[in-house]
């Protein structure tokens, strides 16, 4: 995966799918929490990494990783 | 005085004859085009349109082959018809002969389009002054062409109508100047803005509508081997009754819009995210809404490059 910032925006290319995708600040860094977590993580999990533990900071988390496995920047387990 | 072999040397009979012979050799920007047709409305439109480009020697490598005949059957004296094949494919649809110098065109942009991968290649016109060039992306309808044709008679060279290529190399922009491609309104809109321009005959009924091919000038011609460095992208957007307004963008912003509007970005991987990268490191990026192109040619020359 390469990256770039601009201002308070990343542009991420996934290598895989060949496709680049727009990220804020908060996606991208959801995206490398996750990158390098030596194990998965839900939005609980992240919620307590960023110290964002309220019912709407979760429900954001989970729209957001929702969003980036749309992308398939991540993969969602069952 | 200049000892390169151009078209226009060439009597039109001996066009003819070369076309529908051995194949013409034309240089256009980088490449060689091996070109072979039998179509009289084809020969006339690349004696009229590309009567300033250079020929290649039949023993240089061409990079693309392009063949061009007529339908067969009992159809042909009623309903002519041109065909178009490359390397023994026929990756088209026929059309009709009165199509047959538009097909000409747009299939020398397929074969670049499809091909030269050595280039990140980006939907987009391409004009430069002082050595930077201005990038214009834009979906059709946005007005790109009609306002690249008065910029390059007004000032900037043409590097491209259609397709700006990036060199992976070293990121520069290599020229690739053709006819300007021009449709419907625009057609007399040029007719009436530019001194003496010389157009291709329109072809009617074609999927974009009338088209008619403007000759580009002969200086963008003769200075195809000059590269230049992307310093500006401008997305512009016809807006009829509006002022000309240039509006900067945000550099991740123009990045999405380029790599949407580029043919081979994807095909590239890491190399054309690298590159195009480079591009909008090196340039600034704007909107740009306009509808008087009299006042679109002012606002850009006001542009100048911020980086070296």
């Amino acid at each position: 995966m390469l990256h770039r910032q601009w201002d308070d925006e990343f542009v991420v290319f996934n290598n895989l799918s060949g496709d680049c995708h727009l990220l804020d600040a908060d996606g991208y860094d959801v995206l490398m929490c996750l990158k390098d977590s030596p194990a998965p993580m839900d939005a609980a999990a992240l919620a307590r990494r960023f110290d964002a533990g309220d019912a709407d900071d979760v429900e954001a988390l989970e729209q957001l990783l929702a969003g980036l496995a749309g992308c398939e920047l991540i993969e969602a387990l069952p | 005085m200049s000892d390169i072999e151009t078209v226009a040397s060439l009597s039109l009979s001996a066009l003819r004859e070369r076309l529908a012979g051995p194949g013409l050799y034309l240089r256009t920007g980088p490449f060689i085009n091996k070109i072979r047709a039998v179509n009289a409305p084809i020969a006339h439109g690349i004696g009229l349109m590309y009567a300033d480009y250079p020929l290649a020697d039949s023993t240089e490598f061409a990079d693309f082959h392009l063949g061009f005949d007529s339908s067969t059957g009992w159809r042909r004296w009623w309903r002519p018809q041109v065909r178009f094949n490359s390397d023994g494919d026929r990756p088209f649809a026929p059309l009709p002969l009165a199509q047959g110098y538009a097909m000409f065109e747009w299939m020398l942009n397929w074969c670049v389009s499809s091909r030269a991968h050595e280039y990140l290649m980006i939907h987009a016109a391409v004009i430069e002054k002082e050595g930077c060039a201005a990038i214009l992306p834009a979906p059709p309808g946005s007005g790109k062409s009609t306002l690249c044709a008065a910029l390059v008679h007004r000032g900037w060279r043409l590097l491209s109508d259609e397709l700006a290529l990036i060199r992976l190399a070293d990121g520069r922009i290599a020229p690739l100047p053709r006819p300007i491609s021009l449709k419907n309104a625009s057609i007399d809109i040029m007719r009436g803005y530019l001194d003496a321009p010389v157009f291709s005959p329109p072809a009617d009924y074609t999927h974009k509508g009338t088209v008619a091919h403007l000759k580009p000038p002969a200086d963008s011609v003769a200075r195809a081997h000059e590269t230049a460095r992307p310093a500006w992208i401008v997305f512009p957007q016809y807006a009829a009754g509006e002022a000309a307004v240039m509006t900067p963008m945000a550099r991740a912003r123009a990045f999405m819009q380029l790599a949407d509007n580029a043919f081979n970005f994807s095909l590239l991987g890491a190399d054309g995210f690298n590159a195009l990268a480079a591009v909008i490191e090196g340039s600034d990026a704007f909107t740009f809404r306009y509808s008087v192109i009299d006042e679109a040619i002012a606002v850009f020359a006001g542009l100048r490059p911020s980086s070296p």
